[in-house]
């Protein structure tokens, strides 16, 4: 997978390329579609969400630039496989799920996985998690029509934030917000993306 | 007179049906694939004729036994097709690399197409099989046909998607139990299955990818449902919902607290939870709030006002005269009444009048100017109800629509235009918006386009500004400390005015929201300033100006655009593709293929090793050409025809509901009459051969096509600011005129054919309803392309090739 389908691309970050050979995808996919989980798609996961297709997962995690020790927040937990593979990078991981069933059982499968330091709460991503922040890195993985004010705030200044945006419909535009150190917010495209509409990224 | 109250039950659910369907799979699956399911379900009628050809001698024998279980066949596959269907796992999220999707979306399409199949079977079978009477009985087929068609866009109002096949289903028992002598079941039994339509409230299983089934898993409740032909109306309540598009960065506060209004499941908007304008000031944090910083306290129109967002922007500035304008009744409804206090009373508010109309026939009634005229983030509607012709035509993005908004224009007054963005890639939206905007501006004569315009973007949304009379500096200054206050980029604006105060906006030097390259710049330079013909000839996609021919603004994607995502982006295109585009050819490949099959399959298999007993002629290719090239003329220019006047007279009616009420009603009426006129002498006497009532049909049709060809856009221009009433009427008489000889070949041909070569009746029936199939999806790819006019003109060809073919004695 990661050779076919990450390095051949435009994925080169060394620590993402190993962070990705170490997860298992195919402990995230549901039994019946484990034989697949290693394809170059997304996969369905219930209750209409998705567990991205690989490249995308090594693409945005890449495009955080993540340094050990950094504090991420994740928006949208879904299986858990991204927070999985940012748990590599570093042990700060804080993840945020709404549906209520997707959260609990991503949880304890991180726990199961041995993904211990990866914190999961069910609530509404939109508020963040201002205890925990600020934070050097958000990813969020549900598709909005704006940028939530409480995740910029929750940016530390010099801090990096994916997010999916754009109009309704399966296909948005992924872009990178930046906050520099006089806190100064910029915007900048990065790629088409295909996701679930009002809730998750998938493509 | 049973057997044609029969084909008129038949007839009139199937059309029904076929109507039923398309509203029902547009919630459930969304409008493209809907229309790919029903057109591949619609080839039954083409099928019917493959299945007559071969075994229709057995059928004929025992006719009346078959036409009684083919009619009951037909009704019971409408609810059982309707419900199997839903249980197949079909995931079109998964179509893109999944095989097997296709392989059920094939299965799904096979079960619909199992009562169309039966239904066309039972019409044709009588056709053929009746041939001395088959003036009377085509009359009852388009007659039944037409009513069915007015009588579920009717039952639109009242019954929600998922129970409008149940309405189908009660006119088809009503014809099986007439012609069977049934009186009370018949009776019983209709009405049971109308009120239980009408009154129960099934609800369809929706996409997991629809808006509506996220925010239900997400905790969100449904408060309200309300339904009409225009769409399913859901309203729902929750704390995680949060729309305001293309809001700024800069804005740091929370939202107001909101409820979605979903449309068919999807194209989400929200209501508002504000009492006070003073609230609203998130609104001026998105790009469309600009002109309100350009005039003070502006008389302004809003077209679309959906939730309200948009009127309560304008309320923020003080704006004392308002006129939102709402095409849905449904949703002015919902915000003048039910939702009427979590909307703060909206509509009751100081200067605020609410209008339930269509922009473009508003202002062709009314002569008031307006120092602002909104065009916000209205996505396109699609006339889904009237089943065919409906791929996001949009007559507010037209070169004529953008005339008509600057000719209501007061002396100082600004035209504002809000689109959604998207990745650079496939970004073309915005850039059509401006070249079509340029094109009006250029047929205006006096405007001085590239100092009249200017044009803003967020990371989100784009909004340009066409200013009564050219940009002052002041206005220009007041857009930049706009930019700068709210994190905009600076697109386009006077060039005279670019100077050291503003360089840190230019988008070559600094902008908010980076793209790869100045995209829309460059852009804009080229259309309002440079080699306009150049860029729009040497553009991968299609940013030529829309007009009304050609209403298709976001249709933007042809194989050279294909071609070049592919080679930017290799296996990745899919992502930035047009499915609408993609849908629309996929269509029309399978309905050639599969009509192609269905037409050479009797003639590969049967016909010709059929002995023709009662005129021992032996049927071969090269003589059933002619017989092919007709059938195949007729049913493809009837359909080119119904598509071209649906849209025209939406745009007249202001309706594309009203539209496809009138013209479908209108062509089964009036071309059943003119069957049934056809196929008699004027004298009373001898009826007229079938060749001569086919010549005179086709040459009449020929004349009156042309003549609408030439006068009709001058006709409904000259008229369009009338009363409803006159419009429809003149409506009717555009769309019957035509039809009146338009429904003369088709049954003459039959006759004359079941005279000389009875073994090809039901082949010729086959083939023109495959042809109508074909014809109703290849108008579609012609109006895309090359806009109606010349899809008239094609449809008119193919009744002159029909005239052609035909023999001049039998």
């Amino acid at each position: 997978m990661v050779r076919l389908q990450l390095e051949r691309r435009d994925v080169s970050s060394a620590a993402v390329l190993e962070a990705m050979r170490r997860v298992p995808r195919h402990e995230f996919v549901p039994e019946p579609l484990r034989h697949r989980a290693y394809d170059d798609n997304p996969l369905p996961i219930g209750h209409g969400q998705t567990i991205s297709q690989p490249y995308i997962v090594g693409y945005m995690t890449q495009a955080l630039a993540l340094k050990a020790g950094d504090k991420v927040l994740e928006i949208g937990t879904g299986s858990g496989y991204q927070a999985a593979v940012l748990a590599e990078l570093t042990p700060h991981v804080y993840s945020i799920e709404i549906i209520k069933a997707l959260g609990e059982e991503a949880a304890a499968r991180l726990k199961r996985l041995g993904y211990k330091t990866v914190e999961v709460k069910v609530a509404d991503g939109y508020f963040g998690w201002p205890e925990k922040g600020p934070f050097d890195a958000i990813l969020v993985t549900c598709a909005a029509g704006s940028v939530p004010p409480p995740l910029l705030k929750q940016l530390k200044p010099g801090g990096r934030m994916c997010i999916p945006v754009g109009p309704p419909g399966l296909f948005q535009d992924l872009v990178r917000v930046t906050k520099d150190a006089q806190g100064k917010v910029r915007t900048e495209s990065l790629m088409g993306v295909a996701f679930v509409p009002l809730t998750r990224e998938v493509r | 007179m049973r057997l044609s109250a029969l084909i008129a039950g038949v007839s009139a659910a199937i059309l029904a049906y076929e109507v039923a369907l398309m509203r029902a799979l547009s919630v459930a699956l969304g409008h493209h694939f809907a229309y790919l399911v029903v057109s591949t379900a619609l080839l039954g009628f083409g099928a019917s004729g493959t299945l007559l050809a071969l075994w229709g001698e057995r059928l004929r024998r025992r006719f009346e036994r078959s036409m009684t279980a083919l009619a009951l066949a037909f009704a019971l596959a409408i609810p059982a097709s309707f419900l199997l269907a839903q249980c197949v796992p079909f995931d079109i999220f998964q179509l893109a690399w999944d095989w097997r999707q296709f392989a059920n979306l094939s299965l799904y399409s096979l079960i619909h197409f199992v009562p169309f199949l039966l239904g066309a079977t039972c019409i044709g079978l009588a056709l053929t099989h009746e041939a001395r009477r088959v003036h009377g009985l085509y009359f009852w087929n388009l007659l039944g046909s037409g009513l069915g068609s007015a009588g579920i866009v009717g039952m639109m109002f009242v019954a929600f998607p998922a129970a409008l096949p149940a309405g189908a289903f009660a006119v088809a028992t009503l014809g099986w139990a007439v012609y069977v002598r049934q009186w009370g079941l018949a009776v019983t039994g209709s009405l049971m299955c109308a009120c239980l339509a009408v009154v129960a409230r099934p609800e369809m299983k929706v996409s997991p990818y629809k808006a509506l089934s996220s925010l239900r898993d997400m905790g969100a409740n449904v408060v309200e449902t309300r339904t009409s032909p225009l769409g399913t109306v859901h309203v729902l309540d929750g704390s995680m919902i949060r729309l305001v598009p293309g809001l700024s960065l800069a804005w740091q506060e929370d939202q107001p607290r909101q409820r979605a209004i979903l449309v068919d499941g999807d194209s989400a908007s929200a209501i508002y939870r504000l009492d006070d304008p003073r609230q609203a000031e998130i609104f001026d944090y998105t790009t469309s709030a600009l002109p309100y910083h350009l005039l003070d306290k502006p008389k302004t129109l809003i077209i679309g006002a959906g939730g309200g967002g948009d009127v309560w922007l304008a309320r923020y500035h003080g704006c004392p005269d308002i006129t939102a304008l709402e095409l849905d009744p449904a949703i002015a409804d919902l915000m003048t009444g039910t939702q009427a206090v979590f909307a703060g009373h909206l509509y009751r508010q100081p200067g605020v009048k609410l209008v339930v109309s269509e922009a473009r026939g508003f202002l062709a009634r009314t002569r008031e100017k307006f120092d602002l005229i909104q065009l916000p983030l209205v996505e396109s509607f699609g006339a889904a109800g009237a089943g065919v012709a409906s791929l996001n035509e949009s007559y507010l993005y037209t070169v004529e629509a953008f005339r008509t908004y600057l000719d209501h224009l007061s002396p100082n007054g600004i035209l504002c235009v809000t689109r959604w963005l998207r990745n650079p890639v496939a970004d073309c939206d915005f850039i059509r918006i401006l070249s079509t905007l340029s094109e009006a501006m250029k047929l205006c004569g006096e405007l001085e386009i590239r100092d009249q315009l200017i044009a803003i973007r967020g990371m989100f949304t784009a909004s340009v500004l066409v200013g009564m009379p050219r940009f002052s500096r002041p206005r220009v200054t007041a857009t930049a400390a706009f930019c700068r206050a709210r994190q905009f980029d600076v697109v386009w604006w006077p060039p005279e005015y670019w100077d050291a105060r503003h360089v840190e906006l230019h988008p070559n030097i600094g902008p908010f929201n980076r793209l790869p390259a100045p995209y829309h710049s460059e852009a804009a330079g080229a259309l309002l300033a440079g080699d306009r013909d150049g860029f729009i000839g040497s553009h991968p996609f299609d940013v030529s100006a829309t007009t009304d021919d050609r209403p298709y603004h976001s249709l933007t994607q042809g194989w050279r655009a294909v071609r070049h995502l592919r080679e930017k982006l290799g296996g990745q295109w899919v992502r930035y593709a047009d499915w609408g585009c993609i849908v629309l050819w996929v269509t029309l490949a399978q309905a050639i293929a599969l009509s192609a099959v269905l037409i050479l399959l009797p003639l590969a298999l049967g016909i010709r090793r059929q002995p023709d007993s009662s005129h021992a002629s032996r049927v071969t290719h090269h003589v059933s050409l002619p017989v092919l090239i007709y059938f195949a003329c007729l049913g493809m220019a009837y359909m080119f025809i119904e598509i071209v006047l649906m849209q025209k007279l939406s745009l007249f009616l202001a309706s594309p509901i009203y539209a496809a009420a009138i013209v479908l009603s209108a062509f089964m009426v009036f071309s059943g009459l003119g069957s049934l006129v056809a196929g008699k002498s004027a004298t009373g006497g001898t009826p007229v051969p079938p060749e001569i009532a086919a010549r005179r049909g086709l040459v009449r049709t020929l004349e009156v096509g042309l003549v609408l060809w030439f006068g009709m856009d001058w006709l409904l221009g000259s008229i369009a600011g009338q009363a409803f009433a006159v419009r429809a009427l003149v409506a009717t008489a555009c769309a019957g005129s035509l039809a009146f000889f338009m429904g003369m070949p088709f049954p003459s041909g039959l006759r004359l054919l079941g005279a000389t070569r009875p073994a090809l009746t039901p082949w010729a029936w086959g083939v023109n309803g495959a042809a109508s199939v074909v014809g109703a999806v290849l108008a579609m790819v012609l109006a895309v392309s090359w806009g109606f006019r010349l899809v008239l003109l094609v449809a008119l060809a193919f009744y002159a090739l029909a005239w052609r073919v035909l023999p001049r004695k039998a």
